[in-house]
């Protein structure tokens, strides 16, 4: 479980924090066979900035963040973070932000380890990545999107990734596209809608080809408070699947890659910025 | 007789002064009688300067609690975007990230395209913002209309006059017009198809329910 005295100082730090913390995320970690981890997430207002702190047995990462928010017409959001574990270094960068009918982002990031020994929530490679996405209204009921990516990872070899995609906005949204990863083509159908008239909305995303991953999300309003249940599951060829459960603060993800993991999570809300 | 002359356009300062007063003490008092809703269209200029064909459904809960919701028609840039304002918050609904921004009542923007349309809805709030006059009578579609000048108490509202036809038989506004301080049109919206709704407020804080939720202080 590493040194005890890190999460002692750590939960004294964001104790007194607490204050004033927006929210604290305590979470419990395992991935077979390597021993559990806790994990700690804090966000706190900075003027007008957000700072977010995470720590797990051997890596602390900081973050800072930010937006501009102009009402319906659109907002622009950013915000950097630098991490720092035993087994190496990571920073990245985003912005991102909606006007009108264009919306677009970017990520970056380098780390000098698997990011996953950084953060156990990141994915299992170093190295350089960088991320575009964007979205055009070409009309009110049709979307295109646009999703473009390159990595570099610490052995040198670079992949890129990149996806277009129509979305048809009628009583459900239907999404057709076409995607390349790493030199696999493969096909993107897409469904999003409401199951009833409380609101439960179901979103299904099947990319079929020379890859398969289906993703799917069920999310159901609980109350008037904005709490929802949601279910989340991916399963993927070759094979790895995720599960993902989601009310009240508590969250639980488990997922297969060759080895299972469980992650196990209670946020505290204070209010203020999340 | 310089000083009758002085007394009588003191009172009819006073008259004018308290029909003002009256007219916004019977729109608020019509538009306090329960819930309804309206659709605004018309033209606005966006903050690029071009001009723009411009529709939003307007939904009021009055009372103590009130609550009101903007839909976004018109431009279709912003179709499906959605503001909805309480006592406390503004939650400004994003179409395109499927986000959703909640900020407090008193940080949050809800000027939005140069106006506040929540306003017309509270006209007490409106004549505490904009200092209004009665400019005369005028005959519309709708019939007899009363036609309000304003003009910004605060500078920073983001126009330099006001115009509002208010309906006589049933006090509510009809149009409104807004103008910079070249008298250039920033916004010129009619109200229609105003009607009493049973609204309620889960309704009105309808939104998806995979928005991601964004609380910003």
């Amino acid at each position: 479980m590493g040194n005890p005295w890190v999460y002692v100082a750590t939960t004294a730090v964001l104790a007194w924090c607490a204050g004033s913390a927006q929210s604290l995320t305590f979470g419990l970690y395992a991935r077979l066979p390597d021993s559990p981890t806790l994990t700690l997430e804090a966000t706190l207002p900075l003027g007008a900035f957000d700072l977010e702190a995470r720590l797990q047995r051997d890596a602390l990462g900081l973050g800072l963040g930010s937006s501009l928010e102009f009402s319906a017409l659109g907002r622009l959001s950013y915000g950097a973070r630098a991490s720092l574990g035993f087994a190496g270094w990571g920073v990245e960068g985003r912005i991102g932000g909606t006007f009108g009918p264009v919306a677009a982002s970017l990520e970056t990031g380098y780390s000098s380890a698997l990011r996953s020994q950084l953060w156990v929530g990141d994915e299992a490679e170093g190295g350089l990545k960088v991320g575009l996405g964007g979205r055009y209204r070409l009309s009110p009921r049709e979307t295109l999107g646009l999703g473009l990516g390159f990595k570099r990872n610490l052995a040198g070899l670079a992949s890129g990734l990149g996806e277009l995609s129509y979305a048809l906005r009628q009583e459900q949204t239907y999404t057709f596209g076409l995607g390349v990863d790493d030199s696999r083509l493969y096909g993107i159908l897409g469904w999003r809608g409401e199951l009833d008239e409380a609101g439960t909305l179901l979103e299904a995303t099947l990319r079929v080809g020379q890859l398969w991953r289906l993703e799917a999300a069920l999310t159901a309003p609980l109350d008037e408070e904005l709490d929802n249940l949601k279910l989340r599951l991916t399963a993927a060829y070759p094979w790895a699947a995720t599960l993902g459960l989601e009310a009240y603060g508590f969250r639980a993800d488990a997922s297969y890659d060759g080895g299972f993991s469980l992650w196990l999570r209670y946020t505290l809300s204070f209010g203020g910025n999340e | 007789m310089k000083k009758w002359l002085a007394i009588a356009l003191l009172s009819l300062g006073l008259v004018a002064a308290q029909s003002i007063a009256e007219i916004t003490r019977q729109v608020q008092a019509n538009l306090e009688r329960a819930p309804w809703e309206a659709t605004l269209t018309g033209k606005v200029q966006l903050p690029d300067g071009s001009t723009q064909e411009a529709e939003f459904r307007l939904q009021v809960i009055p009372g103590k609690e009130q609550l009101a919701r903007v839909e976004f028609k018109k431009p279709a840039a912003l179709e499906g975007n959605f503001v909805v304002i309480s006592d406390k918050e503004v939650w400004n609904y994003l179409f395109l990230t499927n986000q959703l921004i909640i900020q407090p009542r008193a940080k949050g923007r809800v000027e939005g395209l140069g106006i506040n349309l929540t306003d017309l809805g509270d006209f007490e709030q409106l004549s505490e913002r904009v200092a209004l006059r009665l400019l005369g009578e005028q005959t519309t579609p709708a019939g007899a209309a009363w036609r309000i000048g304003g003009v910004p108490k605060d500078p920073s509202l983001g126009f330099a006059s006001m115009e509002i036809l208010v309906l006589k038989a049933d006090p509510r506004p009809l149009a409104i017009t807004l103008r910079d301080s070249s008298n250039r049109v920033l916004a010129d919206l009619s109200f229609s198809s105003f009607r009493r709704a049973n609204l309620t407020p889960q309704a009105l804080r309808k939104r998806p329910a995979d928005a991601e939720v964004l609380r910003r202080n």
